[in-house]
């Protein structure tokens, strides 16, 4: 299943203390489609991100992005190479304005697509503003703006639903799938199941310590047990 | 590669703002464990030894990378492809370099 994904994090384990939040997780993510990682809270899919984004080390497993095998990544050697990660919580640097962040990803990575990010996401007129000064709505934009400019081979967003109104979930829906069109792995996590389904090509399922590809949202529909123990009857109406 | 550069200058700033602070708190220390009499270690660093050069350098990086976790900067400049490393030479080497030469100077 993994021979063509642009990033990989295969066979994952990673406990905290006594406590093991992932047993055997694997998460693949492929060029031009949208993954999303679903499941209840503490299951391990931001622990699950993150090892594979390099921001955590896990106590076993391996990640793969393109050509390079990892058995200890690091975000910066990842981003040098493409990756972008959408943390939970903010990317946003409180020391910089909006239009500074895009001003560093100018210098570290050139500015192609600035000008389309901002046009696209719509925050032309936000460029003056520090974080603070911004909604969550106006936030998640910002990120996504900073993703695009980046143009990255391969995104992880943490919850990138969390907390916006359903306008701006549409629109990030849209955006996401964008970057899918223009190539980008994209991988999502979240319990955003109706925005998360629309969204997403592919569904991982993270029960248990340990991942089940489900396939398309319409087959995750049909699975007895993640219906039964996740979804419930009501996501089906 | 270093960090855009108001990053790197405002990590420069608050590296020379941390090490000035701990600096002075670390001389008043020794001085007043001097005045006393007591035999410590924190003495040493009244001397500008090789050690508590070092050890002071080490405290400023850990400071230096507390405050930019704390900013969120950390994880964005993974994301720009810099790390630790680069993040370390900027603490800690002005912080070396100062105490260098200020053993120089003294």
């Amino acid at each position: 299943m993994s021979a063509t994904a642009r990033l990989a994090a295969e066979s994952i384990g990673k406990s905290f203390g006594s406590r093991r939040v992932l047993a055997s997780a694997s998460l693949w993510v492929y060029p031009g489609s949208i993954t999303a990682l679903v499941g209840r809270n503490g299951e391990g899919k931001s622990t699950l991100l993150k090892i594979a984004s390099g921001l955590l080390r896990p106590d076993y497993g391996v990640v793969r992005f393109g050509e390079h095998r990892f058995t200890h990544a690091r975000l910066p050697d990842m981003a040098r190479r493409g990756l972008f990660f959408l943390p939970e919580h903010s990317l946003l640097c409180r020391s910089l304005t909006l239009g500074e962040h895009l001003g560093a990803i100018e210098y570290h990575f050139g500015g192609h697509d600035i000008e389309k990010a901002v046009a696209l996401l719509d925050i032309g007129s936000l460029l003056d503003r520090a974080p603070h000064q911004l909604s969550g709505g106006e936030r998640r934009r910002a990120e996504l703006a900073m993703a695009i400019a980046r143009g990255p081979t391969c995104l992880l967003a943490d919850e990138p639903f969390l907390g916006i109104v359903p306008k701006d979930a549409e629109f990030l829906t849209e955006i996401f799938k964008q970057l899918s069109r223009d190539g980008c792995a994209v991988a999502i996590t979240g319990h955003e199941v109706r925005s998360l389904f629309d969204t997403a090509d592919d569904i991982l399922w993270m029960t248990a310590g340990t991942t089940h590809a489900l396939g398309t949202p319409a087959q995750a529909r049909e699975h007895d047990q993640f219906v039964r123990e996740y979804l419930g009857f009501e996501a089906l109406r | 590669m270093l960090p855009a550069p108001k990053l790197t200058r405002a990590i420069l700033r608050r590296t020379a703002a941390i090490w000035l602070m701990m600096k002075l708190i670390v001389t008043g220390g020794a001085m007043a464990v001097q005045e006393a009499g007591i035999e410590h270690p924190l003495r040493e660093a009244l001397q500008l030894a090789p050690f508590a050069a070092l050890a002071l350098a080490g405290l400023v990086y850990g400071l230096v990378l507390l405050d930019a976790g704390r900013r969120n900067e950390l994880i964005f400049l993974a994301n720009m492809g810099v790390g630790r490393i680069v993040i370390a030479a900027l603490a800690a080497g002005p912080a070396l370099l100062a105490e260098v030469i200020l053993g120089a100077a003294l």
